[in-house]
């Protein structure tokens, strides 16, 4: 029995929905500033999708081994990383690469550090699930088990026939990944500082440390940050309705610069592992920088501890290994992208854009009540 | 064309950001920017008050030149470089900076034994004034390096030689100097060190005091300074450089932190402000005011300091104090006319604003139409009126960079704000001045100062015309001004292009100085292209071999940028 604490929503989490899916108030309630995000036709947002998203992307029932979910990887309060270089699935194994941010997915254009075959956050939640190599959350061991519990399952019981109502059987592995995408595309970051600066022209709102930061950052001919880390979500991996979304981007930084035939090491080779074309070795996504403060270690596998040393690693053109497996100088990487040219920076640059970057963080995302673990607490004590 | 346009760009570092605005529900609180007050000497003092020739107070907002020396490229700069005392640092000094004096070091010793020397000061003096710049004479060295009777002497001959100049104080500092010029017979204001010193007798006295940051914190230490002297005698506050490339005791004092020393020097120049004090701050050379003398890029706080420490990238007050004379703060939007980089802005004419512009990518446009918006940004200019157009857009860069535009033709002239209009609904927003002129030649690169952009037509009776343009670029040399041959017998006219005088009026008084030299006027109107304007001259065959030399005119006695042109001979 679901009481009714069970089925609250925040009003705004309920408008968002709504609105989205385009039911009634015709003009979307997108943040200010943000463009309408791509939503399949065939899954339109709404709240109820919404709501069984949020209990799945927390339910380590869907793990073969029930040690995990999505959240064990996408952590709320780590602005859905994990902290970890490299991310673990539930029976331990390591994932060549660390766990993307979930925040604003929703105008992602691609969904991985180097996999551009994935076009929808729909596709994108099958991967975890039913990857074998390494095991995510092994959902596929356990479909067959989870959906038929599901059936009888106090809250999904509900959930899926509400969010699903032309379904007649709901209980099934697309409708569980339509769901993921729904909620997760309720994960938007639009309210930190810099955003109440850009704008709402609130001059406090960021420290003048930050506004020196914002200055290099953007400054077309120095640093040049914003070329790969621009726009409304600091990427230039996006898509949108109506825009003329810029391609998929995928850049090498100059992180590596191995001897051999290959110049990234093994299962880290970026979009070459897709494409199998040389000049597409170390390319990798240019992630968002919202919440960047949040979310180290950086790069695709977590190699760079600290923002302090990402910015050295691009004021340097690429980063020098000196000695080990990895030796090399990343700076000399032939199929280094250009935009990485280097650049000098003093102390002070180095502190001020820390501070810029430390200002793209939104607290209000870590403590969204919508998107926290419905399964523990009040919400669900109360079923 | 999008080169010409770009050019503006670079001429003004990208981090300069103006901003004004008048008309208080419009355009927010801050003040309508002002340009300060031209020379307009004779001077007297009365009271605490410098009063002009129509007795209307006299601020003085200047800096120190670079002494001049012994070597011509002090003013004639280099194959790579501007003097530093050349028309284009004077010209950048006034209209980018929004100065209306400078301080001239000239050698006591090189002027009482060397004639030319002497004719090389009064040169300067000359043009510094015809660019709108009072001159305060000043020697160079530390005071003990000369002779005082050596002392006596310049003061006595560089007064007599510029009494009847209205436009220079002379500034001995010492008061035993003050005699020595009066008895040549110049009643200018004199500038002493004082206010501790034994009262001056006589009029038109001056008190300077060079305050130390040390000791400079608060408005008590200000107060106690300079304060207090100021509300009887007329102050002038000179230097204030915080020395940051050399480890000083200045630098050692100075705040470690950019805001916190932004901060103080702002607290300085608003303290000045209110209490009407002149100032001549910090020096106009490079690594002090300015990195170079090629671009004249203002110094910053932004990337820190350490006293001196090689390779470190100069620090200073440049853009603090132009921040300040354009009425803004260090950081956002700045917009400057076309070419000129003035805070003037032609309607008409063609602008360009600085800062974070934020276009989603890098764009041209080109044509009698030209879009309002380029790389999902907009330019929207509110005149005086309140009255809000979108701009026809030229080019945008991405980033922290510029965009050019055209200031629309129906804007009525006076306070206005120009704001960068973005398709996420973020605004950035500058104030500036909007009039009929503001007149901006085009360079062949991208920087107001280099080379005209024009087309030379020479005529020689029974021969067919041969046209030219006024600059070409070569693969060795680069982009240079072309040599016009010219020559007795041969008819020289030069087209300009430029931006910001259409609106001049039917009949427009306008001047142009080549070399020094008037240069009659053949015409003057618009091009068809958005914003572009022309104006057609004849050089004089006096400039005959004079070689690459100053360009500028004035329009209702608005002066231009200077640019360069090459005057060679056809013999």
């Amino acid at each position: 029995m679901i009481r009714r604490g069970g089925l609250r929503m925040s009003a705004s989490m309920v408008c968002w929905a709504l609105a989205w899916a385009g039911s009634g108030t015709g003009v979307p309630r997108i943040p200010k500033g943000f463009p309408r995000p791509r939503i399949p036709a065939d899954n339109p947002l709404t709240a109820e999708k919404v709501r069984l998203g949020r209990y799945l992307f927390y339910d380590k029932r869907m793990s073969v081994n029930g040690a995990a979910s999505c959240a064990t990887c996408h952590r709320q309060e780590l602005a859905f990383t994990d902290g970890r270089d490299r991310a673990r699935g539930a029976t331990g194994e390591l994932h060549p690469r660390g766990a993307m941010t979930l925040a604003n997915v929703a105008w992602n254009r691609t969904f991985n550090w180097g996999d551009p075959s994935i076009h929808s956050l729909e596709e994108q939640a099958l991967k975890p699930m039913m990857s074998s190599n390494p095991i995510e959350l092994g959902f596929g061991a356990i479909e067959k088990r989870f959906l038929e519990a599901a059936r009888t399952d106090s809250v999904y019981r509900v959930f899926f026939p509400a969010a699903f109502p032309k379904d007649p059987k709901p209980w099934t592995t697309v409708n569980i990944a339509k769901a993921l995408a729904s909620f997760e595309r309720t994960i938007v970051s639009r309210g930190s500082a810099w955003d109440r600066f850009h704008f709402e022209g609130d001059e406090s709102a960021i420290s003048d440390a930050a506004k020196r930061g914002e200055a290099i950052f953007f400054l077309d001919g120095g640093p040049s940050c914003f070329r790969c880390h621009g726009g409304f979500n600091f990427s230039d991996s996006i898509a949108f309705e109506g825009g003329n979304a810029p391609p998929a981007h995928f850049h090498n930084t100059g992180l590596y610069n191995l001897a051999g035939e290959f110049s990234y090491p093994p299962g880290g080779r970026g979009l070459y592992e897709f494409s199998k074309r040389a000049e597409d070795v170390g390319r990798f996504k240019a992630p968002t920088l919202r919440n960047i403060a949040l979310t180290a270690p950086y790069m695709h596998d977590g190699s760079v501890a600290t923002l302090s040393e990402a910015l050295d690693h691009y004021a340097s053109g690429g980063r020098t290994i000196a000695g080990g497996p990895a030796a090399g100088v990343g700076h000399d990487n032939p199929q280094k992208d250009k935009l990485i040219h280097g650049f000098h920076m003093t102390a002070r640059n180095k502190a001020d854009l820390i501070a810029f970057l430390e200002a793209l963080t939104d607290q209000d995302l870590l403590r969204e009540a919508e998107l926290s673990d419905p399964w523990s607490g009040d919400e669900h004590s109360s079923h | 064309m999008p080169n010409r346009l770009k050019a503006v760009s670079a001429a003004v570092p990208p981090v300069f950001l103006l901003a004004l605005l008048p008309l208080g529900a419009m355009t927010g609180s801050q003040p309508a920017p002002a340009l300060t007050p031209a020379p307009n000497g004779p001077y007297r003092i009365v009271g605490n008050r410098i009063l002009d020739r129509q007795d209307r107070p006299y601020l003085i907002r200047g800096t120190q030149l670079a002494p001049l020396t012994a070597n011509l490229a002090d003013e004639k700069g280099s194959a790579v470089a501007f003097g530093p005392l050349s028309a284009t640092t004077l010209i950048t000094i006034r209209q980018r900076l929004n100065m209306n004096a400078v301080r001239l070091p000239v050698s006591a010793t090189e002027y009482d034994a060397n004639s030319e020397y002497q004719s090389r000061v009064e040169r300067l003096v000359r043009l510094s004034n015809r660019l709108e710049l009072l001159v305060i004479l000043e020697t160079s060295g530390l005071p003990h390096e000369t002779e005082p009777r050596d002392l006596a002497v310049f003061w006595q001959l560089a007064a007599a030689r510029f009494r009847g100049y209205p436009n220079v104080f002379f500034a001995p500092l010492s008061g035993f100097l003050v005699a020595a010029i009066r008895q040549s017979g110049a009643r200018q204001p004199v500038i002493v060190a004082g206010p501790d010193q034994a009262p001056i007798e006589g009029p038109n006295i001056i008190d300077e005091v060079t305050p130390r940051y040390a000791a400079t914190h608060m408005d008590a230490d200000r107060r106690q300074q300079f304060g207090s002297a100021a509300a009887t005698v007329p102050v002038l506050v000179n230097g204030l450089d915080p020395q940051l490339d050399r480890p000083s005791d200045e630098c050692a004092a100075f705040p470690s932190d950019p805001a916190e020393a932004t901060s103080l020097v702002q607290a300085n120049l608003a303290y000045f402000d209110a209490q009407r004090i002149s100032w001549t701050l910090s020096s106009f050379t490079a690594g002090k005011l300015i990195t170079d003398y090629r671009y004249f890029n203002g110094t910053k706080l932004d990337a820190g300091w350490t006293c001196g420490k090689p390779d470190e990238t100069p620090a200073g007050l440049g853009l603090i104090l132009l921040s300040h004379l354009w009425g803004t703060t260090p950081l956002g939007l700045f917009t400057v006319s076309h070419s000129r980089g003035g805070l003037v802005l032609a309607r008409g004419g063609i602008a360009a604003a600085y800062g974070p512009i934020l276009a989603d990518q890098e764009m041209s446009a080109h044509g009698p139409s030209l879009p309002k918006v380029l790389g999902n940004v907009s330019i929207r200019v509110t005149d005086s009126r309140g009255v809000a157009r979108f701009a026809p857009l030229l080019y945008t860069g991405a980033g922290w960079a510029f965009i050019n535009f055209v200031v629309p033709g129906e804007c009525t002239t006076g306070p206005a704000e120009v704001a960068v209009v973005r398709a996420d609904g973020s605004v950035s927003r500058s104030k500036v001045l909007i009039a009929d002129v503001a007149p901006g030649l085009f360079t062949n690169i991208p920087d107001g100062r280099s080379a005209a952009d024009g087309q030379v037509t020479q005529r020689l009776a029974g021969k067919p015309d041969k046209s030219f343009p006024t600059w070409q670029c070569g693969a060795q040399s680069g982009c240079r001004a072309v040599p016009i041959p010219l020559s007795p017998g041969v008819s020289t006219a030069v087209r300009l292009l430029g931006t910001g005088f259409r609106y001049a009026g039917e009949h427009p008084g306008v001047r142009v100085t080549v070399g020094g030299i008037p240069a009659p006027v053949l015409s003057m109107s618009r091009s068809t292209e958005p914003g572009n304007d022309q104006l057609t001259i004849r050089l004089p065959d006096a400039l005959e071999g004079v070689g690459e030399t100053d360009l500028y005119f004035t329009v209702n006695g608005q002066i231009s940028n200077v640019v360069r042109i090459n005057c060679g001979s056809g013999r």
